[in-house]
């Protein structure tokens, strides 16, 4: 039996040992592919008669995996004798993202959300308190705290470290640019999901104080220039607030131990409801599965609260791990959790890989360019139109 | 009876020569003619990878014309095609000069020095550029703000991005324009030399009534390699733009991986290759054409 993973490469082989000592009768092979190329690989294992008997979801992509019909329903497995009880994990999720037509295609392993990290001694440097774990800070206060932490260190006339960044890169991926639209007030699209609002009043507004950080406020660089330095530029104390998922807690930890960070809830605009997004990974069994009897006996280990206590780069699927007072997590992981309570995950539509590449693409040509200001409301209208354009497609 | 003998002595030699040909040319039809025409089918139609196929004649081909940024990305390779080869080619000989040059010692040592980017592998190199051309921590940066010229965003600035690729581009490539141009060198006989300094030809006039024109062939052979590489160019630019879709770094093949592999629209990406593959003949047989009238 194989099972695409594609997701923490470091410890895949520990746990494809621990999966096989539970099962006399069956073998797991554990077929890992890079984060990056998972989907393009997946779908191809499928179009080449090569595919798992199990594979891994991830943020956004549940919803593409069932419409391209590599999962199979999980209904009879979790109504039958052998079955589980999915209160135990957060039932939105489920609904939301891992069913379609009364059927569940797959369980969660991993949820996620953003939270708020900073790098402390950047703070202290400043002059500045460490932000608290529970109240979240307002937009404007983040931006007033990233000017006071950007700073030319040689004196050379340009900005050696800065407090922010824009997001549409790998130091803060593109979830952030929707979670900070919900945040302002913005629907990403209609509740059919056919329709895409990307050129709302709302919108425009969260849009335009991402470009006031770059050019106003001159406390972040622009989305190529963050790209091009990299995901070290967070623990190499280049960059005071960085917001992302658990999972950079934990690489942060492997990668730089040194580093002192704090995490703080995500900040939110006034006058309108604290927002967050909630994705993670899930395991399905694949269409093309043999053996789906022995498949979901896999499956129910992989999201058993056992498989779940191990250290993983998001907080568990299931709840009663979570309130496991045993439960050793992810730093921080109590913060990410209480986000939960704002989080939606109505952004990831069936398309919205496609939708992020368009989004991406607008978010860097308007972060670009410094005299954009005036033209954003045109140019969301126009990465409206596109996106409208794609999801008249089929 | 001498004629039945020849006959079956040029069986023989047929049958050898078949026997020789057929793993090779079943292999090469396997693995590359057959994918070829595969691609072609694929092209036709609208297929994403996981089994939903429509068949939709030559749309795919149609819409290219209409894609901004395919126009973009033919653009940005033109651009690349224009700026690499030409000055790796002028570099490439530059270099070779200098190396034949009889002052100068320990050849071999920098043959191998010159050589040595291009035997390395691509993401590697791109690797080690991305951290020179670094807006913060970057070499290039150091330099250029310790001479208070200040800091440029190499890879961010999109006037920089693909000039900066490009260089990095040029600097792997020369070693391979050497070494084709120091053996062109060595093909020169050296009586043409002496015959013209007896009939009391400067150097200047030597190179360019002896030594260019004899080294014709290779140049025609490292441009037409150099513009069917350079058309292809991907790996700098996937590493070097992070995998990110940009306007100013958008290349052909670039462009076509990412509808093929990020879009997972499988058939349009064939169109893209198709067109590819119809520009680079075009310039080729234009060039063979170009090189065999003069």
């Amino acid at each position: 039996m194989t099972f695409e993973w594609g997701t923490g490469k470091d410890n895949y082989r520990a746990r494809e040992k621990l999966i096989n000592k539970q099962f006399e009768d069956l073998h797991v092979t554990i077929r890992y592919t890079a984060f990056g190329t998972y989907v393009p690989k997946l779908l191809a294992s499928f179009a080449g008669n090569m595919a798992p008997d199990l594979l891994y979801s991830m943020t956004g992509r549940d919803r593409l995996f069932i419409s391209k019909g590599v999962f199979q329903p999980l209904n009879e497995f979790i109504e039958g004798p052998d079955g589980l009880d999915l209160n135990d994990f957060n039932t939105t999720v489920i609904r939301e993202q891992m069913t379609r037509d009364g059927k569940v295609y797959a369980l969660p392993q991993a949820n996620n959300t953003l939270a708020l990290y900073y790098n402390k001694d950047l703070f202290r440097q400043a002059g500045l308190p460490m932000l608290s774990e529970t109240e979240p800070i307002t937009w404007d206060q983040y931006r007033d705290l990233a000017v006071k932490l950007t700073r030319d260190l040689d004196n050379d006339g340009t900005t050696d470290q800065y407090g922010c960044v824009p997001g549409f890169d790998n130091v803060q991926p593109t979830y952030f640019f929707f979670v900070l639209n919900a945040s302002f007030g913005g629907t990403a699209f209609s509740p059919d999901g056919t329709a895409a609002h990307f050129d709302s009043p709302e919108t425009i507004a969260a849009v335009t104080w991402l470009h006031s950080l770059i050019y106003e406020a001159k406390c972040a660089p622009s989305p190529d220039f963050a790209q091009q330095m990299g995901a070290f530029f967070f623990p190499a104390n280049r960059l005071g607030m960085l917001i992302n998922g658990p999972w950079t807690g934990y690489e942060l930890n492997q990668t730089a131990p040194d580093l002192e960070f704090g995490v703080a809830p995500l900040p939110y605009q006034p006058g309108h409801p604290r927002k967050n997004m909630i994705g993670g990974t899930a395991v399905g069994i694949s269409s093309t599965a043999k053996h789906p009897d022995k498949a979901w006996k896999v499956l129910k280990f992989l999201v058993s609260p056992e498989f779940q206590k191990l250290p993983i780069q998001g907080l568990p699927g299931r709840i009663s791990v979570m309130e496991d007072p045993e439960f050793v997590g992810l730093p921080y992981w109590q913060i990410f959790r209480a986000e939960m309570q704002h989080a939606t995950s109505d952004f990831f539509i069936e398309r919205y890989d496609e939708i992020t590449t368009i989004v991406r693409q607008s978010g860097e040509r308007i972060l670009s360019d410094p005299t954009a200001k005036p033209r954003i409301p045109q140019m969301l209208r126009e990465m409206n139109d596109q996106i409208n354009a794609l999801l008249r497609t089929k | 009876m001498a004629r039945a003998a020849v006959s079956a002595y040029a069986r023989y030699k047929t049958r050898s020569a078949w026997m020789f040909l057929v793993v090779p040319l079943v292999l090469f039809t396997v693995f590359r003619n057959l994918p070829l025409l595969i691609a072609f089918f694929v092209s036709l139609q609208d297929w994403d990878l996981a089994g939903n196929t429509t068949f939709i004649g030559f749309r795919h081909y149609r819409t290219l014309w209409d894609d901004a940024n395919f126009r973009t990305a033919l653009t940005n390779t033109a651009y690349y095609v224009a700026g690499t080869v030409p000055v790796g080619i002028a570099l490439g000989l530059l270099f070779a000069l200098a190396l034949e040059n009889r002052l100068v010692r320990m050849k071999a040592l920098f043959r191998t020095i010159y050589f040595l980017p291009v035997v390395s592998s691509m993401v590697a190199v791109a690797t080690v550029w991305n951290w020179i051309y670094n807006p913060v921590f970057g070499l290039l940066n150091s330099v250029t703000s310790s001479l208070g010229l200040g800091r440029y965003g190499w890879l961010a600035d999109p006037q920089l991005a693909l000039p900066s690729i490009m260089v990095m581009s040029i600097w792997k490539n020369i070693g391979y324009n050497m070494v084709i141009y120091i053996a062109g060198l060595k093909a020169v006989p050296e009586s043409y030399y002496e015959a013209a300094a007896i009939d009391g030809a400067s150097r200047w006039q030597s190179f360019f009534h002896i030594t260019l024109p004899l080294l014709r062939p290779v140049t025609f052979f490292l441009v037409v390699m150099g513009i069917i590489n350079s058309f292809q160019v991907f790996d700098q630019v996937y590493v070097m733009s992070q995998g990110m879709l940009k306007d100013s770094t958008n290349v052909l093949v670039f462009y076509l991986y990412h509808k093929a592999f990020n879009e997972l629209n499988m058939g349009y990406a064939s169109a893209i290759g198709y067109y590819i593959f119809i520009i680079i003949m075009a310039f080729t047989a234009f060039q063979f054409w170009w090189e065999k009238r003069r």
